[in-house]
């Protein structure tokens, strides 16, 4: 753990900032790891985080999730600067290569959850401000209802029609060429 | 459940929509009324802020590789839009711009479609099934219809001047596979030197006989009459799709406007009347196709002797005072905002930076997928399978130690 008030660079990489979640768990994770949020990394440059940031938005069912992304996430920024250095050398090539296919298949598995989590993750990564985790977690939403037709979508996420028949008429006519 | 999505906060919602195609995502409004009203307003919100964000672009070609500037703020002559790799050759020319997607003619006779912001690119086959046969590139019109968010490349089959009737139009949709052939009514022509242009959803053009405008619905695909010009065009005047008028010996340049919603109720309105220094400049001419930028009116001068063109911006505010009539030669030398050397032609047109990507209107055919790595590609016609195959050729070359 790092000692108070050093202005040492190794020291600060492993600062720790406690994050405590709705159902007041508290987790402990590397301001390395935090700053993934960029709610955080402001947080952090405006001093506020002694004592623990409280996240009320957000479950700690959810925000264990969260962690779990931001720590795997962290390790591949951390890995691409240590790398940029000597990016023109083939075997780290092959090995930055190798690190993304494992980061693509963590994503993945990461997503394997069902749709009730997925929403929960979409609002804390937006609430948080993870670029990265909104971008794969709506990526995904927007695959679930490509090539679905309005009735299935409508069924998978539980959705009341609401349209009358006019309006539905309505947009049918404007968008015919969609229906082909 | 369903309350589910009414708790995504509109801008995340919005964003999970924009990565499902146009299509598709049109269809989707079908869903439920929040659905609907989302995607409606952001289709507004999105038209509104393209209209003030749009930008001149000047196409500058003629006399060494063509090169496209974006114009704005304090950079003289604007930003050098990057072309990438293989995009552009020596006779490419530009067809035109919709939100910020750019379509250009190449010399084989096919075209691609480029975002400048992503670098994305899209080959689109010729439409003649004659290799080789070169088409006039002012025959083409990209259009949008933006109800439906359909992009659409419209090729009239013209040559020069007023051309002979013809039977179709070919018309390649983004997203499609090959040219369609659309019929039109008999006796349909066109005449070229008006250029065709193409706005809300339409594509227009002026037939054989110098006074008729016609029109192509993108999205019905139907070739209609729409109505007769205000005032018959002289032939002899070069001045693309500007109407024109001669008064007191000089060349008076009018410009109308098409008005009204309907689809019967269209009348022609004068909105500008411009007067080009004409005869004792003959080299300084209105831009074209573009040719009003919010409060200026383009023009474009050739330098004699030197192989350069200047764009120009004559401010209208000086029309006010004088009855709705602009004289360029007023401000002499109007303000330049551009100088394009080692060039004999530029064109403007009205163009956004957007980041929609491209590659939703890939088919699932592999062979339009150019890379990045791709500096050249052309196009053979594959008479067994009766459609074009791309062929493409790439650098491998990376930088090394």
């Amino acid at each position: 753990m790092a000692s108070a008030g050093s202005g040492d660079e190794k020291a600060a990489a492993a600062a720790m900032i406690t994050l405590i979640s709705s159902d007041n768990e508290k987790f402990e994770v590397t301001e390395a790891t935090a700053t993934l949020s960029q709610t955080i990394r402001h947080m952090i440059e405006d001093g506020c985080t002694d004592g623990g940031v409280p996240l009320p938005n957000v479950t700690s069912k959810i925000l264990a999730r969260v962690i779990e992304y931001c720590k795997k996430h962290a390790t591949a920024a951390a890995g691409e600067e240590g790398s940029s250095s000597s990016f023109s050398d083939a075997a780290f090539l092959e090995v930055d290569r190798a690190f993304l296919e494992e980061l693509e298949e963590f994503d993945d598995a990461f997503l394997e959850v069902d749709r009730a989590t997925l929403f929960d993750l979409i609002l804390a990564a937006n609430y948080l401000d993870i670029k990265g985790l909104l971008n794969l977690t709506c990526q995904k939403v927007a695959d679930s209802v490509k090539g679905k037709t309005p009735e299935q979508i409508r069924e998978m996420y539980n959705i009341v029609n609401d349209l009358t028949p006019e309006e539905e008429a309505e947009i049918r006519r404007e968008t015919q060429w969609a229906f082909e | 459940m369903g309350a589910r999505w009414d708790g995504i906060p509109a801008d995340v919602f919005m964003d999970i929509l924009q990565r499902v195609p146009t299509s598709p995502r049109q269809r989707l409004r079908l869903v439920c009324r929040h659905w609907r009203d989302v995607i409606d307003d952001r289709t507004r919100r999105r038209r509104r802020r393209r209209h003030a964000r749009a930008k001149v672009l000047a196409f500058a070609g003629g006399l060494r590789l063509p090169h496209a500037y974006v114009l704005h703020g304090e950079v003289a002559g604007g930003k050098d839009l990057k072309l990438h790799g293989g995009v552009v050759d020596w006779y490419a020319s530009m067809v035109g711009s919709c939100n910020g997607l750019i379509c250009l003619h190449r010399y084989q006779g096919d075209a691609v479609v480029v975002n400048p912001a992503t670098g994305e690119k899209l080959a689109v086959p010729p439409p003649s099934k004659a290799p080789g046969q070169s088409t006039d590139a002012a025959s083409y019109s990209f259009a949008y219809h933006p109800a439906t968010g359909l992009y659409k490349i419209v090729h009239v089959p013209c040559r020069g001047g007023a051309g002979a009737a013809f039977d179709a139009v070919s018309v390649f949709t983004l997203g499609g596979t090959s040219w369609r052939e659309v019929p039109v009514p008999a006796g349909t022509s066109c005449h070229l030197k008006f250029g065709i242009v193409s706005v809300g959803g339409a594509t227009y053009w002026v037939a054989a006989d110098a006074h008729s405008l016609m029109s192509f619905d993108v999205k019905d695909e139907r070739v209609a009459f729409v109505t007769k010009l205000p005032v018959r065009v002289g032939l002899w005047l070069d001045l693309s799709w500007h109407l024109t008028t001669d008064m007191d010996g000089r060349l008076e340049l009018a410009v109308w406007m098409l008005e009204g919603g309907g689809k019967n109720k269209k009348t022609w309105a004068l909105r500008y009347r411009i007067v080009e220094p004409g005869w004792e400049e003959p080299l300084h001419q209105i831009a074209w196709p573009y040719a009003v930028h919010g409060e200026h009116i383009l023009t474009t001068r050739n330098k004699r002797g030197y192989e350069s063109v200047s764009l120009h911006a004559s401010p209208m505010s000086e029309a006010r005072a004088h009855c709705g009539v602009v004289r360029t030669e007023k401000c002499a030398p109007p303000p330049s905002v551009g100088l394009y050397d080692n060039c004999c032609s530029v064109r403007t047109f009205a163009h956004v930076e957007t980041r929609e990507p491209l590659a939703v209107y890939r088919c699932n055919d592999d062979d339009d997928k150019i890379g990045d790595d791709v500096v050249e590609w052309s196009w053979n016609f594959d008479s067994e399978q009766g459609r074009w195959k791309l062929m493409l050729h790439c650098s491998r070359v990376r930088s090394s130690t």
